[in-house]
């Protein structure tokens, strides 16, 4: 990895308050362009809030984000957060795709029209193109056969599968994942992580990954970072973090969440 | 008594005038409904007011009065004489346009949150968010209520008797001083009436089903 190249993601002093809940407490971190990072902590550490600010489904109340160089939140001179413009944002978050804890097909849509609106209407990619790369998907994810059908006659973990693939098709190069195997029966947790694991053989593609799987969260990322009131308490590849935790919250913690 | 069919050719001019005003108002009514609808879910407050004062104006006030206030009212206000029947056509499609923005906005507002935050996420902007992802769901939530008032206003159209439209309703009246035949004459205005509701229940129902595929199991293939 080019360790002088500008991180893909770099956040800084990120505070986001909920009316009295002060979710995130100037949070800072850096990604590499191709790191794959696991988020782990209980809930309510500001670990789903953090992928909203990205996803800029919701405004911090200071800090500053940038994503692959470009400003998306800056502090002015005069100390005030502001956001980029409209048409710079759009830019920006045209590079980052996510992936929802309950998958938020559209229901009035096929399979194939799920993953090819947004190609189609946000980039104007021909419809035989953008079905084509649909197509190609849908393979990846092992669901080539449902291009036909609608989400409600989908399982779960088939309904997360094409979100996998219609986040891709607007080929991002920073995935975000919010605990998308939480809302699973667990037989089907794993059709949907094997999907992820063959994702993270992508060289270029970065993944932020929000989970309460231990077990996958070791398996998958080459870093993770422990959330815990707002703020990183503890970060570092997966053996160090899972096996020899520097910080009492994260023994408290694992130990809790393994234990059970 | 046999059916009174021989009365129906006496009824068809103002049979015609119904349906037209019912038809034009129908569609006005639809276009104001979404216009103001949209307009209270507007991110500009000038908008926002403007269209909640169109709703709550006439929504709050009788139709019978509006439909006064436009045809007698207006020239002498503003020298402005409106044609009685697009005066129907017009003031009805508002009318009922304003109970439609009602449903309009609370249809959209019921389409999960979830589903404006994935479109958000594949950049999508408010526009074709609207378009392509909230409204095909949010219409088919519409279109029972806009059944309602459909037939609401179908029936409102007897109003326009009043300034001096010589509708179903008008017609029956006069034919009723000419004939005689009190009865007969308001049955079958009763049964027209009626038919016509029964279409318009009809038309709703199948939009319904023809856009309700895919929105739950079994859905067209």
């Amino acid at each position: 990895m080019n360790e002088s190249r500008p991180p893909i993601l770099r956040i800084r002093d990120l505070h986001k308050w909920y009316d009295d809940l002060h979710i995130l407490r100037g949070l800072s971190c850096d990604l590499r362009a191709g790191e794959k990072v696991a988020i782990i902590g209980p809930s309510g550490s500001g670990k789903s809030t953090l992928l909203r600010l990205l996803m800029t489904l919701e405004s911090p109340d200071s800090g500053e984000i940038e994503v692959d160089g470009q400003a998306m939140w800056s502090t002015t001179p005069a100390g005030r957060t502001v956001a980029a413009g409209e048409d710079v944002l759009r830019r920006i978050r045209a590079k980052l795709g996510m992936v929802f804890q309950h998958f938020h097909l559209f229901p009035h849509l096929t399979v194939l029209r799920n993953i090819t609106a947004a190609p189609q209407i946000v980039k104007g990619i021909a419809r035989d193109a953008a079905e084509r790369r649909a197509g190609e998907l849908l393979e990846m994810v092992g669901l080539a056969d449902k291009a036909n059908a609608y989400p409600a006659q989908l399982s779960g973990g088939q309904k997360q599968r094409v979100a996998i693939a219609r986040a891709l098709a607007m080929d991002p190069s920073v995935m975000l994942f919010d605990e998308v195997t939480s809302a699973l029966d667990p037989e089907l947790v794993g059709e949907v992580q094997d999907v992820l694991r063959q994702l993270a053989h992508q060289a270029a593609m970065t993944m932020l990954i929000v989970t309460h799987e231990m077990q996958f969260a070791r398996e998958i990322a080459d870093h993770v970072m422990f959330f815990d009131a707002g703020t990183i308490v503890e970060q570092g590849a997966p053996e160090q973090i899972f096996s020899a935790p520097k910080e009492d919250r994260t023994r408290e913690f694992l130990q809790r969440v393994i234990d059970r | 008594m046999p059916p009174p069919i021989d009365l129906l050719p006496s009824l068809m001019d103002g049979l015609r005038r119904t349906l037209v005003i019912a038809a034009g108002g129908s569609v006005l009514a639809i276009a104001f409904a979404l216009l103001a609808g949209l307009g209270c879910l507007s991110r500009d407050p000038i908008v926002r007011t403007v269209a909640r004062v169109y709703i709550e104006v006439f929504r709050g006030t009788s139709a019978l009065v509006q439909l006064f206030w436009f045809y007698f009212a207006l020239p002498i206000l503003l020298g402005l004489r409106l044609d009685a029947m697009l005066v129907g056509v017009l003031v009805l499609g508002l009318n009922i346009g304003a109970y439609g923005a009602e449903v309009v906005r609370s249809a959209i507002e019921s389409v999960p949150a979830g589903q404006v935050q994935a479109a958000a996420a594949l950049s999508m902007n408010r526009w074709q968010t609207m378009r392509y992802i909230v409204l095909p769901q949010a219409i088919l939530l519409m279109l029972p209520p806009f059944g309602n008032l459909l037939i609401e206003l179908l029936k409102s159209t007897a109003l326009v008797s009043m300034i001096t439209v010589t509708d179903l309703t008008r017609a029956g009246l006069f034919l009723r001083d000419d004939t005689l035949r009190t009865a007969e004459v308001f049955g079958m205005l009763l049964l027209i009436y009626f038919s016509l509701s029964l279409m318009i229940t009809a038309v709703m129902r199948g939009l319904e089903r023809w856009l309700s595929h895919g929105q739950d199991y079994g859905g067209r293939q």
